[in-house]
């Protein structure tokens, strides 16, 4: 994609970030009241051009961060600095930032191509410049010729595009989107995902979005935040936060896990050993010694499934429990003759009859690099 | 089972009894006062309705239409008045912190408790020469004076040689004040329904693409709440431009309104054919100004959907 050529935004791609980041959170509060917190210490810095995912449970306070960000809320404490400037007391209408709002928000009283030149119009652009700026920004989004019609007759996708072009024809340093994909249906939640992606690496622009489904983070962002009530538990880029999750919350939140609780019998020269109850002893690479309580845990994609006791430094017995059947993969669920349950999934790579009966056993075994030890 | 909708026993249970409320105590005068306007006074209580127009010519008379006019002056500006004041009043309570709005919006009703025969004499006891602002205004006058004559300007009679009392009663300014005093709750409850309606975001979105608090109120608030704006203007207006106590109690000798005629004409005058015709031609004009908002509403949804 050339970057550019469409002359909104003025950022650097992604790996040309500059030293200093375009949005910098530090120690930021949100109090609505009495009781916990809605955003509580939140640390975090966002390097320009990033593709940026707030990601957390319903009610976590994604919502109330973004809007730290735009202006609408006030941190009870803790600063916010975007573009190297703290924006504190800053409204919304002075900030480098704007905002594509969950319902969208597009004015129903105004035409498509009024909606986008709002925000011109009102900071005085004259109107030769505001008519070509409108022009590109529907261009961009591929809404030209629509820029005559009203908002109730748009789709819902259309919509959200004349939000986007509302939001992009400012040339924001930063556009902040709130569940920007929740309002739409599946097909074309999915078809807008790399849209998006590709409209930011068109405008070149920092992104940061809130979302609560793990796919969209996963798929879309450069880096992802996820969020538990109202704190930041760990902030990485897409293949780390799933192969290296730092908390059960995170490993539990990301993808499917399978999460056993274990102890630590000996720690030294890069390995742990763990004992879990109902699996027995487990010798796993790993640099950090721990002690103590720990969870052990292995995604189910990881988990392989033979019925030949496998050549493999450890191996347990289980039944399948039951199976269910996904097309490209299959899911089955195991239990030993200890009672311990756990997932795996199999990919279906061969075309040939599924061969799984329940009740039949099978023996179980994974890599123990691929065991996940979470300490917190 | 039978729905209420299908069945004819119950719907005439429910129907009958408004239907024939309306027809008996509102549609059967309202014809016969119709009739009236067509009519004749014969003696005391005689009226022959012959068809005759006798009574609208009259009514085009200038002294009447001068009436009928400043009745729709006074009515306009405490329509626009209400309209002033009750924006701000409506936004500050939509704006309010949710366990304030019941309390506020009660507050709004509370006059409606009370007779307006009552609230025109209360306010009448404000008012008037020996009234509460006046008391207010000459405790301020002679302290003033006292303190002038402290510092030893008292000689000066900077405030005036005696306090001279506000008149504020028995004139146009008066009625006005009255009627936007007893519109005003008209006007404020559909604005706060309409303002409370609007979705916070599309403030949110003006706000965020670089609009000021003015910009968003005159191009995002006010478009979206035209609807309640319309209805308050109405419901304001109407009644406003039918009133006859506040002018009658609070009103000097040329203030007024074609309502304080009507009621002359039926009561004083015993003129009820000539009473009659006034009062149709008001309602009228009452008629037309919804016909016309009706019109221009629909000229609207229908350009919308072009
Ligand atoms: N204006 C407000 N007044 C009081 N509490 C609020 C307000 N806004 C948010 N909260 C509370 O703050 C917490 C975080 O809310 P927030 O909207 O940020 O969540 P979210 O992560 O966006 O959730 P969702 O995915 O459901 O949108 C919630 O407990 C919510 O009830
Ligand atoms: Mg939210």
């Amino acid at each position: 994609m050339t970057r550019g050529r469409h002359g909104i935004g003025n950022g650097t791609d992604r790996g040309a970030a500059s030293a200093q980041p375009i949005i910098e959170i530090r120690g930021v509060t949100k109090r609505f009241g009495a009781g916990e917190p809605a955003v509580d210490s939140v640390d975090l810095e966002i390097p320009e051009g990033e593709l940026f995912a707030l990601l957390g449970p319903s009610g976590c306070g994604k919502t109330t961060l973004l809007r730290m960000l735009a202006g609408f809320e006030t941190p009870t404490a803790g600063a916010i600095r975007i573009d190297g400037s703290d924006v504190a007391g800053m409204p919304p209408n002075r900030r480098p930032v704007n905002m594509v709002f969950q319902s969208y928000a597009v004015f129903p009283h105004m035409s498509v191509s009024d909606n986008v030149a709002y925000g011109l119009r009102v900071t005085g652009v004259p109107a030769a410049e505001r008519r070509e700026r409108v022009r590109e920004a529907l261009g961009l989004v591929r809404l030209d010729g629509l820029g005559a019609r009203k908002p109730d007759q748009l789709s819902g996708g259309q919509r959200q595009r004349v939000a986007l072009a509302r939001a992009l024809v400012k040339r924001p340093r930063v556009l902040l989107l709130d569940e920007p994909l929740s309002a739409l249906d599946a097909k074309l939640r999915e078809a807008m995902r790399l849209e998006l992606v590709n409209l930011r690496i068109a405008v070149g622009i920092t992104f940061v979005f809130v979302t609560h489904d793990q796919d969209e983070a996963l798929s879309m962002a450069d880096r992802i935040a996820v969020m538990e009530r109202g704190r930041v538990r760990q902030v990485a880029e897409p293949a780390t936060l799933y192969e290296y999750p730092n908390c059960r919350f995170v490993a539990d939140f990301i993808g499917k896990v399978n999460l056993f609780e274990g102890t630590v019998r000996a720690a030294g020269s890069g390995e742990l050993t763990l004992e879990v109850p109902g699996l027995g002893a487990l010798r796993i690479p790993h640099a950090e010694p721990v002690r103590g309580a720990v969870g052990v845990a292995v995604r189910p994609e990881k988990v392989r499934l033979s019925h030949t006791r496998p050549d493999a430094q450890f191996s347990f017995e289980a039944t399948v429990e039951d199976f269910a059947y996904y097309g490209s993969e299959t899911h089955l669920f195991l239990v030993t003759d200890k009672g311990l349950r756990l997932a795996a999934t199999v990919p279906n790579s061969d075309r040939g009859p599924i061969r799984i009966e329940r009740g039949a056993p099978r023996f179980v075994s994974w890599r123990p690099g691929d065991t996940l030890v979470l300490t917190e | 089972m039978e729905g209420w909708r299908t069945n004819r026993r119950v719907f005439w249970t429910f129907f009958t009894p408004p239907t024939a409320w309306l027809v008996l105590f509102f549609l059967a005068p309202l014809a016969l006062v119709w009739g009236f306007s067509f009519g004749e006074k014969r003696g005391l209580v005689e009226i022959a309705i012959n068809g005759t127009l006798e009574n609208y010519v009259r009514a085009l008379d200038p002294l009447y239409l001068r009436i009928f006019a400043k009745s729709f002056w006074f009515a306009a500006l405490t329509t626009l008045i209400c309209l002033a004041v009750g924006f701000p009043v409506a936004i500050a309570i939509t704006f309010a912190p949710s366990r304030w709005k019941p309390i506020l919006l009660l507050l709004t009703i509370l006059p409606f408790w009370t007779n307006l025969l009552i609230r025109t004499y209360a306010l009448i006891a404000v008012l008037r020469t020996r009234g509460y602002v006046n008391f207010t205004a000459e405790w301020v006058w002679e302290k003033t004076n006292a303190a002038l004559g402290w510092v030893g300007l008292g000689d000066l009679q900077l405030v005036g040689e005696r306090f001279e009392p506000f008149q504020m009663l028995y004139n146009n300014t008066a009625v006005v004040f009255g009627l936007v005093y007893v519109h005003l709750p008209f006007m404020v409850l559909p604005l706060y329904a309409a303002l409370d309606r609007l979705d916070r975001s599309y403030l949110e979105a003006s706000l965020d693409l670089g609009a000021g608090q003015i910009r968003t109120f005159a191009s995002v608030v006010v478009p979206l709440a035209l609807p309640g704006i319309v209805s308050g203007v109405i419901i304001t207006f109407i009644p406003a431009l039918g009133s006859f106590l506040t002018p009658d109690l609070l009103g000097g000798t040329d203030s007024q309104m074609i309502a304080n005629v009507i009621e002359r004409q039926f009561k004083s005058a015993n003129d009820w054919p000539f009473g009659a015709a006034l009062s149709f031609i008001l309602m009228y004009v009452t008629f037309f100004a919804l016909a016309l908002r009706a019109v221009t509403s629909r000229g609207r949804s229908a350009m919308e959907a072009a």
